[in-house]
C-alpha cells in the first residue's frame, strides 16, 4: 500500500512537472514580449498625440489669422462705404452750387460697384481645412491638408484685396475729379 | 497691604501651550491651504490656451478711423490713410509655421 501511495505520489509528479516547468519557462517570455509590444504601441500613440497636437496648434493660428483677415476686410469695406457717403454728400452740396459732377458721379458708379464685387469676394474667403468631409470619407487633418487649404485661402484673400485696392483708386479718382480746376460750372 | 484678587491668579501652563499649539496648527492648516489652491489656480490658468486678442488689431482700428467731413481735402486725406495693403499682414509668419 505504502508502494502503491509512493508510485502514484511519483507519477503525479511526473505528470504536473513538465507543464510547470513550461508555464514557467513560458510566461515570462510572453509577458516581456507583450510589455515591449504595448511599450511600442504606447510611443507611436505618444507620438501621433504629438504631431496631432501640433497639427491643431498650427490649425488655430491658421483660423485666428483668417479670422482677422476677414474682419480687417469688413472694416476696410465699411471705410469705403463710409468715403462714398461723404463724397455723395459733397456732390449733393457741389451740384447746390451749379457744379458740373457728371463725370465724378459716373466714376462713383464703378466705384460702389467695385466695393460690391469685393464684398462678394471676401464672402468666399474661408480656411476649408477638410475638403473631404463633405463627400463623407474619413476626415484627418495633416500639416499638408492645411498647406494645401491655406493656399487656396491666399489665392481668396489676393482677389478679395485687389477688388478692394480697385475700388479705393476708382474713389480717388472721384476724388481727384471734385477738386476745383476739374469740375466746372454747369451751363 | 496684599488684597487676594482672582484676576491675579497665576495662568495654567498646561492650558496656555495647549492653547498656542493649537493656533499653531490652525495657522499651518490655512497656509497649506492657500498654497495648495494658488497652485490649482496656477496650473488651470496655464493649462488654457492663449488666443491673440482680434480687437486689438492696430490695422482694424486703423481702418475704423476717419472723419466724418464732406469736404473733398478731408476726404482725400481719409482715402490716403485707407491701407489695404497691410490688410494680410501676417501672412508670412503664418506661412513659415506650416513650412
Amino acid at each position: 500500500m505504502k508502494n502503491k501511495l509512493l508510485l502514484f505520489f511519483a507519477v503525479t509528479v511526473l505528470a504536473v512537472l513538465p507543464n510547470l516547468s513550461l508555464a514557467a519557462s513560458t510566461t515570462p517570455k510572453e509577458t516581456i514580449k507583450d510589455k515591449i509590444e504595448s511599450k511600442k504601441e504606447e510611443i507611436k500613440n505618444n507620438i501621433e498625440e504629438r504631431k496631432q497636437n501640433a497639427t491643431n496648434q498650427i490649425e488655430l493660428r491658421l483660423n485666428q489669422f483668417v479670422g482677422n483677415v476677414i474682419e480687417r476686410f469688413n472694416a476696410a469695406t465699411s471705410r469705403l462705404d463710409i468715403l462714398v457717403q461723404r463724397i455723395d454728400s459733397r456732390i449733393t452740396k457741389m451740384e447746390a452750387q451749379n457744379i458740373d459732377t457728371t463725370k465724378a458721379k459716373e466714376i462713383l458708379v464703378v466705384a460702389k460697384a467695385k466695393i460690391e464685387t469685393a464684398k462678394i469676394d471676401i464672402a468666399l474667403v474661408t480656411l476649408n481645412t477638410n475638403p473631404s468631409a463633405s463627400s463623407g470619407q474619413v476626415a484627418s487633418t495633416t500639416v499638408s491638408a492645411l498647406k494645401e487649404a491655406f493656399g487656396i485661402t491666399k489665392t481668396q484673400i489676393a482677389k478679395a484685396k485687389q477688388d478692394l485696392k480697385d475700388a479705393h483708386a476708382a474713389l480717388v479718382d472721384v476724388v481727384n475729379s471734385l477738386k476745383p480746376g476739374n469740375n466746372k460750372l454747369e451751363n | 497691604m496684599d488684597t487676594f484678587n482672582p484676576n491675579q491668579m497665576p495662568p495654567m501652563p498646561g492650558l496656555e501651550e495647549k492653547k498656542s499649539k493649537g493656533s499653531l496648527i490652525a495657522v499651518i492648516l490655512i497656509l497649506v491651504l492657500i498654497i495648495i489652491g494658488g497652485l490649482y489656480f496656477l496650473k488651470q490658468r496655464v493649462s488654457q490656451p492663449v488666443y491673440a486678442p482680434v480687437t486689438g488689431d492696430s490695422v482694424t482700428e486703423s481702418l475704423n478711423t476717419q472723419s466724418s467731413s464732406d469736404e473733398v481735402s478731408a476726404i482725400e486725406t481719409d482715402l490716403k490713410a485707407t491701407d489695404i495693403d497691410s490688410i494680410d499682414q501676417g501672412a508670412a509668419a503664418v506661412e513659415a509655421e506650416l513650412q
